[in-house]
């Protein structure tokens, strides 16, 4: 395909940066799939083909640059950058791009990894070896008070939390490309936090620095990034080969796992708080255990073998603190009726306060009506086949995952 | 064709292309042509500089899906609702605009 990378190169030729990697993959994407295309008819010279009935790059490259770099200055300027641009284009393009792949061998399996947290500080120094761009910033809380309360996700699935005040989020956005395709993905840890601003929890300084693994997974998940953990989570998760997109409403991640657009989070120990309308059925009460396999029946207007991933964990927002046990179980579930999801959901809930990063006196037993146990839910938009193709895993293997002592 | 007519209607014969479902550019250019019977033959390069401006002008939005061959993630693009009222808009303007040519042409 060394001919197929030197038109792409032609055409996208005095871009830069990201956009020009997301240029690059359209017209690799849309290429490949012509060729595939062709070859299926029986082409035997499907590559010269494809990017004849493209056109010439040199025409696709023009088009590119009076889109791209035209309207932001005057066509002075213009010919003198495009000049200066061109001549050195073969010289700087290898400096342009930010490569980002996890090579076979550094893949992360068998990873016997017991912590379930990771530090910002490490995350930061893997990905920025793996050539990732790594910013960091720390957010406002007045972000999260306006935009993430209670809504309705367009399953119907009513979404909600209860954050309101005193919040500060400490985030790293990593900038990479696997592959073909750029990504961006935000990780946040919480600095600190309230609930309902009647329970203030301190945390240690340092305490900012860990989050959650699960949260590093899960918002990997949402960009479309092929994944598979294996290690200290069982089941393991099975997701297709790139071939379904998880479902989105465009709206930021936020706070991880807790606040994520496209999760369903229920109360385990009731049916919700007063005045909320609760689309979950409990059927069984977790508390006074420590160990709580349970069935949900959630009702929801997806058609029936709509295929769903779940993942439970206990201790709400705890388990975005790092205060217990991160989520302990991953399942695939399908509708077996006409928009009704049913599932178990065995999870373990460790004693509060075992691993904990807070400094908290009073103690909430894991899905107790203070510290209830959640659930994330995924609904695959991708077809139901691909998920027996066989998954990528996209974390870096050397990922000495932190104690906390 | 005369390419000054292509030209001037290239974002109504996009948004029109894209509006049942979303699709990646290559199978645009091929929709043009099969619907309008080899009518419409554009190369995909005159194509991605236009989708780009209507993407960012808001009038579509585009996201990488993989097909269900595997191989490399393809752009797929959808109309937004305020691309939606623009080809609304662009229907009429060419349909009064069409009418009167035709009245016109139709009397000399």
């Amino acid at each position: 395909m060394k001919r197929l990378e030197q038109y792409i190169s032609r055409a996208t030729r005095g871009l830069y940066g990201i956009k020009k990697l997301e240029i690059q993959a359209e017209l690799r994407g849309s290429i490949e799939a012509r060729i595939w295309q062709l070859e299926v008819q029986g082409s035997t010279n499907a590559l010269e083909t494809a990017l004849l009935e493209m056109g010439a790059a040199k025409t696709i490259n023009s088009g590119l640059i009076k889109e791209h770099l035209m309207p932001n200055i005057s066509k002075a300027i213009f010919v003198v950058i495009a000049a200066t641009t061109l001549t050195i284009a073969g010289i700087s393009s290898s400096h342009a791009q930010i490569s980002w792949a996890v090579p076979q061998d550094k893949r992360l399996k068998n990873c016997s990894c017991q912590q379930p947290y990771i530090s910002l500080k490490d995350l930061k120094t893997w990905f920025e070896k793996a050539g990732a761009t790594v910013t960091e910033s720390m957010q406002l809380p007045e972000l999260f008070e306006t935009t993430y309360n209670r809504r309705q996700l367009p399953t119907g699935i009513l979404s909600w939390q209860d954050m309101t005040t005193d919040i500060k989020v400490k985030t790293l956005d990593i900038t990479f490309r696997n592959t073909e395709k750029p990504y961006q993905v935000r990780l946040q840890a919480l600095a600190n936090f309230s609930l309902n601003a009647e329970e203030k929890i301190a945390t240690r300084p340092q305490d900012a620095e860990f989050i959650a693994f699960q949260y590093v997974i899960d918002q990997f998940l949402t960009t479309g990034l092929p994944i598979q953990f294996t290690g200290w989570q069982k089941p393991k998760m099975q997701l297709g080969n790139l071939s379904f997109l998880l479902e989105r409403n465009g709206q930021m991640p936020n706070m991880g796992i807790l606040y994520n657009d496209i999760f369903a989070r229920w109360w385990t120990t009731n049916n919700g708080r007063p005045g909320v309308r609760n689309r979950f059925t409990v059927q069984h009460s977790l508390s006074g255990a420590t160990t709580y396999p349970h069935r949900h029946v959630i009702r929801t207007k997806d058609p029936a073998n709509t295929v769903y991933a779940i993942i439970t964990s206990g201790g709400g927002f705890r388990v975005a603190a790092g205060a217990d046990e991160p989520p302990t179980t991953l399942i695939l579930a399908r509708t077996n009726a006409q928009g009704i999801l049913e599932f178990n959901a065995p999870f373990k809930v460790l004693e509060f306060g075992k691993n904990s990063l807070l400094e908290k006196t009073a103690r909430a037993d894991a899905g107790s009506e203070k510290n209830p146990a959640q659930a994330l839910l995924y609904k695959f938009t991708g077809r139901i086949d691909d998920l027996a193709k066989p998954v990528e895993i996209v974390l870096p293997s050397k990922t000495k995952i932190a104690a906390i002592k | 064709m005369n390419p000054n007519l292509l030209k001037g209607n290239l974002d109504l014969i996009l948004l029109a292309i894209i509006e049942p479902e979303p699709i990646y550019g290559g199978e645009i250019t091929r929709e043009a042509s099969e619907r309008t019977g080899g009518y419409f033959d554009f190369k995909e390069g005159t194509l991605y500089p236009a989708l780009h401006r209507l993407e960012k002008s808001g009038f579509i939005s585009g996201s990488f899906q993989y097909l269900p061959r595997g191989g490399s993630p393809v752009k797929f693009y959808e109309l937004t609702e305020s691309g939606k009222k623009e080809l609304s808009s662009k229907r009429l303007e060419h349909q009064a605009f069409g009418g009167a040519m035709n009245a016109l042409l139709g009397k000399s």
